[in-house]
């Protein structure tokens, strides 16, 4: 038990903080209130004004490590880009029970591949899913929107300004991930850039149906060069030339 | 086929959101064939079969559906030509599936990527936290059929099945009974009360008509859209099991 005269560690007030959040905290918020505390009480704030990223992270490191071994039936998290105390999924019957939770919602598989799509290859417009999945989408899109699991992003800037699709951070939390990297295979089935956005938006407009895909791959040759900017997350499109090759491995 | 009469007030609206690479892709695996050498002209037959038996039960079929079965029957003609017979604008010595293979092999990959992410959210579902996210599907919202282990053409295999065992259709005069959808919701849901797990083909089983088949099919796929059983399958294409809905 910590006295008055007992100083606090940073690892306990980062602790704190996220246990008392309502929403996953990240690095960043942790280190504002910092030094907003700093600010309004300098005695007990001050120390910790200037805590730098390195340390911050270091003292979630800690509690990452010891809430794992603690076995207290909780442990410290990384979801959606932020931190977050939660239950040990082995709890989950008893919990249930406490919580009165029934028939969980469970999305359905066309919603999942959907959702797969957009996770991988956002930010992305709905002729483009529907390229992948060979099928309208409207009205799982409005189920997946409905559910904040999607949100509109921007709007492409081709003719027609069709709207551009990528996940939201609850969407992260809802799956456990703390961020689109956890995804198995991103780097593959992700794709680089717009050029195929636009050639496939392009499509649309002259009205051909289904978007030839090999077309798009090969405009895409300056995709070779690694040119990304903050939102593209991703080095190599997809089965380019060889798909026999790199398909093995799912194809047992 | 034309679709089987069910009486217009019994009729029930059921989206199919699974398309015509779903179709393809289920019917590959089941057949056990190589993605990157399809024989067209079966699949192409058998994807016919299976888009007969969605219009027979009036299922709200998707458009591309159609277009997918004209794509095939185009393969099919190309593939009938010798290589230097084959139009020009198609690239030297170019086959003629490629692009489809392409387009299936890519999504299979997002299958997968689906399957990952229905694995995280059943963990998911196990795990709380503060200000935890709950997302919360308005119960108006039809989120389609939430088929998980069992597909569409897994129920639409036996269904298949279960008509194929029938004797040839008898013209069963005026006085034939006709079966509604909602009669045979009825009976699955008291069978599912009283004998907890069963097959799905002991229930289409005891069907005399193409019509009682049909209504018992639709039944189960309202059922299971309304969440009051589930279906599961011990294996790829094993048995269809339908159980209540898990409390």
């Amino acid at each position: 038990m910590s006295t008055d005269e007992s100083l606090v560690e940073l690892k306990e007030i980062v602790g704190a903080l996220i246990l008392a959040s309502r929403h996953p905290l990240t690095l960043a918020q942790i280190r504002a209130n910092l030094r907003a505390v700093a600010e309004t009480d300098k005695d007990r704030g001050g120390p910790f004004a200037t805590a730098r990223e390195t340390d911050v992270r270091a003292a979630i490191e800690q509690l990452l490590q010891e809430t794992r071994r603690s076995g207290a039936g909780f442990r410290l998290v990384e979801v959606a880009a932020g931190y977050r105390f939660q239950s040990d999924e082995r709890c989950g019957p008893w919990l249930k029970h406490l919580l009165h939770v029934e028939k969980p919602h469970r999305l359905s598989r066309p919603a999942l591949e959907t959702l797969a799509i957009i996770a991988y290859r956002q930010p992305l417009t709905r002729l483009e899913i529907e390229g992948v999945r060979g099928v309208n989408v409207d009205h799982i899109l409005r189920v997946l929107m409905e559910m904040q699991l999607i949100h509109m992003v921007g709007r492409s800037k081709l003719a027609g300004r069709p709207m551009l699709f990528g996940t939201t951070k609850r969407f992260l939390e809802h799956f456990g991930l703390g961020d689109l990297k956890q995804l198995p295979g991103i780097e593959q089935l992700a794709r680089i850039d717009r050029h195929r956005a636009d050639e496939l938006a392009q499509s649309e407009n002259t009205g051909e149906d289904v978007p030839d895909t090999a077309e798009a791959d090969e405009a895409d040759e300056d995709a070779k060069q690694p040119e990304k900017s903050a939102t593209q997350k991703t080095v190599e499109d997809v089965d380019d030339d060889e798909f026999d090759e790199d398909d093995e491995d799912d194809d047992e | 086929m034309s679709p089987i009469a069910i009486p217009e007030a019994h009729r029930i609206e059921l989206e199919v959101f699974d398309g015509p690479l779903d179709l393809l892709l289920y019917l590959i695996k089941k057949n056990e064939i190589d993605i990157y050498d399809i024989p067209i002209e079966q699949v192409a037959d058998q994807y016919i079969e299976y888009l007969n038996l969605m219009r027979m039960l009036d299922l709200n079929i998707a458009g591309e559906f159609i277009v997918m079965a004209s794509t095939l029957m185009l393969i099919k003609s190309r593939m009938l030509l010798p290589p230097e017979e084959r139009p020009e604008m198609e690239e030297e010595e170019e086959d003629p599936r490629w692009e489809l293979v392409r387009q299936l092999i890519e999504y299979r990959k997002f299958k997968d990527a689906a399957s990952f992410l229905q694995e995280r959210e059943t963990v998911q579902e196990n795990v709380f936290a503060v200000g935890g996210d709950v997302v919360e599907l308005d119960e108006n919202v039809d989120a389609g059929l939430t088929l998980t282990d069992v597909g569409i053409f897994d129920l639409i295999t036996a269904f298949n099945a279960a008509l194929k065992r029938l004797p040839e259709e008898t013209f069963d005069g005026l006085y034939a009974t006709v079966f509604s959808v909602s009669d045979k919701i009825e009976s699955v849901l008291n069978a599912v009360k009283t004998d907890k797990t069963f097959t799905f083909s002991s229930i289409l089983a005891g069907a005399t008509s193409r019509q009682e088949i049909a209504c018992l099919f639709l039944a189960v796929l309202e059922l299971l859209r309304m969440r009051h059983i589930v279906v599961s399958q011990d294996h790829h294409f094993g048995e269809i099991m339908i159980a209540g809905y898990p409390e």
